[in-house]
């Protein structure tokens, strides 16, 4: 009984040196959050000690948040985040902004709010501050009480008349009575679609592009120590419409068409649908590094386009040797699994009666094989072609591509032609023997 | 070194330019080096029309901004290189020779000479890119491409990138004495000026596609490429021309203009100061 004890113990002794708990080392920081709005949501950023650069939408009203907490290197997502729970501290004084040596703005700590209407967020998004903000907030909780109040209230009712319901047909003689007999059940309140963050604080900042610094001023007027950073904001360098072009053969796997790649080459006997979406393109490292402020993959010297929501409310007008061929509505397709073990499917008009949502909307246009080119490009109610959507569909003959190859000799031929001419010219003329 | 052209200067020294790049041109022409070295560009190209289709038969589409660009800066690259080094090796072994002595003896001085050799390499290569044209027009209308205008303007412009290669090479020929110095060392600068460009691309490509974290030493490797990149912009012609190409796409003629300046001051620079260097170091080396 002894041994077994002193096995347990050594047990106990042993088990807390194989097991540790990854926890690594916080370090406190004065770090900046963002909010910004990229063109269809707010999105947020966190930038910690070693970034040294923002980059913020310029005319678009954006959030900075300096805050004090205390961060760590996460090494499964390379990247440094924050540990909030242990610290998170607002740093209160003044932003102030400067462009060159002059001082371009002081922004002093406001609440902020995010809110939308979920059945309609690029239309009604909007960031408020300062009393707005507080305002906007209140009306939101008070919209929300009622609308929980208006959802009790229905519950009630709705209660109320299963009992009165259910009493009558309980009354009635079987058969006696048809639905219309009975009573109207109340009915449900539309469901609450508005969303808003909670009431944050923050320096709110609306600036033209440009590059300028920022710095942090405590009460006292004092520099707040690593608060020095640079910020960029930015503009979309062009505007247009991509186009996700999807292949009936491989609707799952849409290749994207952007306005600066205006031609969609496609094999013959094929029909693409063409899903336009309004896009903007932008600065690769500056979008990046607004979305991801510790993004290292982005590069200054490349373009990236970004989405901005469907482009619904135009049609598509296909050419062909320069005459209009057709017009195209946008329309919604689903995609029906064929019966039986070989795997296949057909993708079909949609149907709202038999579905309640489309598998994807866009523009269908069939390659048949005789088809060599298309021009294609939308416009709107008016009949304006709408800047930047105009591409060219054209037929790839793959099987025609080998006999490239073939071309490689002509520079060959040439050249041998032309030594053997020169040797022929320069060829010392033969000494016939006389006898 | 005497003057040979007292009066009637610039005329003369354009004639006897002309002479010798009748020769030298003629030289090149009766020789298999120029028609494999296109022969071997019109491959690449090939391969790279071929790998596109490929790609859209595999894919059904495929969105490719102007796919007969890269074959047309591969064979102005391999073409600007071959005639680069043999007119730099021309210079070298009539130095190594001795018969360019015996040359500027008679009415032509460092400067016809060196125009010579460079409008030699320079009207081969019209004689290619007319080449390429006739190859680019032939595979868009065989393949079924998208007929730009673009080309005609980047084998056009493809001329100003042979030059300065070129020029480069009359340069360091000047400069770098025998042969087999001149070689190494033109060899050494513009594949070194290649690497880093296609090592930059292929860095880039890597870390797009495997999205490395902050620590991956790829990242490092990625932004010296790219330093480099920043700095050959302003130096390589290569590199130029492939900014030319972004600059037509994107219709920005500014940057079409910027690059094609920049090539142009090269390949003056690489001419007048090879003269110089052709005149202080003597015919001799």
């Amino acid at each position: 009984m002894k041994r077994w004890a002193w096995l347990l113990a050594l047990c106990c002794f042993l088990v807390p040196l194989g097991v540790s708990a990854q926890t690594p080392t916080r370090t406190p920081a004065l770090v900046y959050a963002t909010s910004y709005y990229d063109g269809i949501v707010y999105g947020s950023g966190f930038v910690p000690p070693h970034v040294d650069t923002l980059y913020l939408p310029a005319n678009q009203l954006n959030v900075i948040s300096p805050r004090q907490t205390q961060i760590y290197f996460w090494a499964i997502t390379n990247r440094y985040v924050a540990d909030w729970e242990a610290e998170n501290k607002e740093v209160v004084g003044t932003l102030v902004v400067r462009q060159g040596s002059n001082v371009v703005s002081e922004v002093s700590l406001q609440s902020y709010v995010i809110q939308y209407d979920q059945n309609d967020p690029a239309g009604t998004l909007g960031l408020y501050t300062g009393e707005d903000a507080d305002a906007r907030y209140r009306a939101f909780e008070e919209t929300r009480k009622i609308y929980g109040a208006a959802v009790s209230a229905y519950y009630a009712t709705y209660q109320e008349w299963r009992d009165h319901r259910a009493a009558i047909l309980a009354n009635a003689a079987p058969g006696s009575l048809t639905e219309a007999d009975l009573p109207e059940p109340p009915s449900e309140p539309l469901p609450f679609t508005l969303f808003s963050s909670e009431t944050r604080q923050g320096y709110p900042l609306q600036l033209a592009a440009g590059t300028y610094t920022i710095e942090m001023r405590d009460a006292n007027g004092q520099p707040v120590a690593d608060s020095v950073k640079q910020l960029v904001l930015f503009t979309p360098t062009s505007e247009g419409i991509a186009y996700d072009v999807l292949p009936e053969q491989r609707w799952t796997r849409h290749t994207e068409s952007n306005p600066d790649a205006p031609v969609v080459y496609a094999v013959a006997g094929t029909t693409l649908y063409l899903s336009p979406q309004r896009a903007s393109a932008y600065n690769a490292l500056a979008y990046g590094r607004m979305a991801e402020p510790q993004d290292v993959n982005s590069r200054a010297d490349r373009t990236t386009w970004v989405r901005r929501g469907a482009a619904s409310d135009a049609r598509l007008v296909v050419e062909q040797g320069g005459q209009r061929i057709s017009e195209e509505v946008l329309s919604g397709y689903s995609v029906i699994q064929l019966p039986g073990q070989a795997l296949g499917y057909e993708v079909v008009t949609w149907d709202p009666a038999a579905r309640p949502t489309p598998t994807f909307s866009g523009y269908a246009l069939s390659l048949p094989e005789s088809t060599t080119a298309y021009r294609v490009y939308m416009v709107d109610g008016q009949g304006n072609v709408i800047a930047g959507s105009e591409r060219e569909v054209r037929v790839l003959p793959v099987e025609r591509a080998p006999t490239t190859y073939a071309l490689a000799a002509f520079p060959l031929l040439v050249g041998a032609g032309l030594i053997v001419w020169r040797r022929r010219q320069t060829t010392a003329p033969r000494i016939e023997k006389t006898a | 070194m005497l003057n040979v052209f007292p009066r009637s200067g610039w005329r003369d020294r354009f004639y006897a330019a002309n002479l010798l790049r009748q020769r030298l041109s003629a030289a090149t022409f009766f020789s298999w080096g120029i028609y494999i070295t296109m022969a071997l560009a019109l491959v690449v190209g090939a391969v790279l029309l071929e790998n596109n289709a490929r790609y859209t038969q595999q894919n059904v589409i495929a969105v490719i901004p102007q796919p007969l660009f890269v074959p047309i800066w591969i064979t102005t690259v391999l073409t600007a290189l071959y005639l680069g080094l043999t007119g730099a090796l021309t210079l070298a072994r009539e130095r190594d020779k001795g018969t360019i002595e015996v040359l500027l003896y008679g009415p032509v001085d460092e400067i016809a000479y060196l125009l010579g050799l460079f409008l030699a390499q320079l009207s081969v290569y019209a004689v290619l890119a007319v080449v390429a044209l006739l190859w680019s027009n032939f595979a868009t209308w065989w393949l079924n491409l998208q007929f730009a205008w673009e080309l005609s303007v980047i084998l056009l412009y493809s001329l100003l990138t042979t030059s300065a290669i070129v020029a480069f090479g009359l340069w360091v020929a000047a400069w770098g004495g025998r042969a087999r110095a001149t070689l190494i060392l033109f060899i050494l600068v513009t594949v070194g000026m290649l690497a880093i460009q296609v090592a930059d691309q292929a860095v880039t490509l890597y870390v797009v596609t495997a999205q490395p974290g902050i620590t991956d030493p790829m990242l490092v490797i990625r932004d010296v490429l790219v330093g480099l990149t920043a700095i050959l912009q302003w130096f390589s012609p290569f590199e130029q021309m492939r900014l030319a190409m972004d600059a037509l796409l994107a219709r920005d003629g500014v940057g079409v203009a910027l690059n094609a300046s920049l090539t142009t001051v090269q390949t003056l620079f690489w001419l007048v100061t090879g003269v110089a260097l052709l005149k202080w170091k003597g015919v001799r080396g």
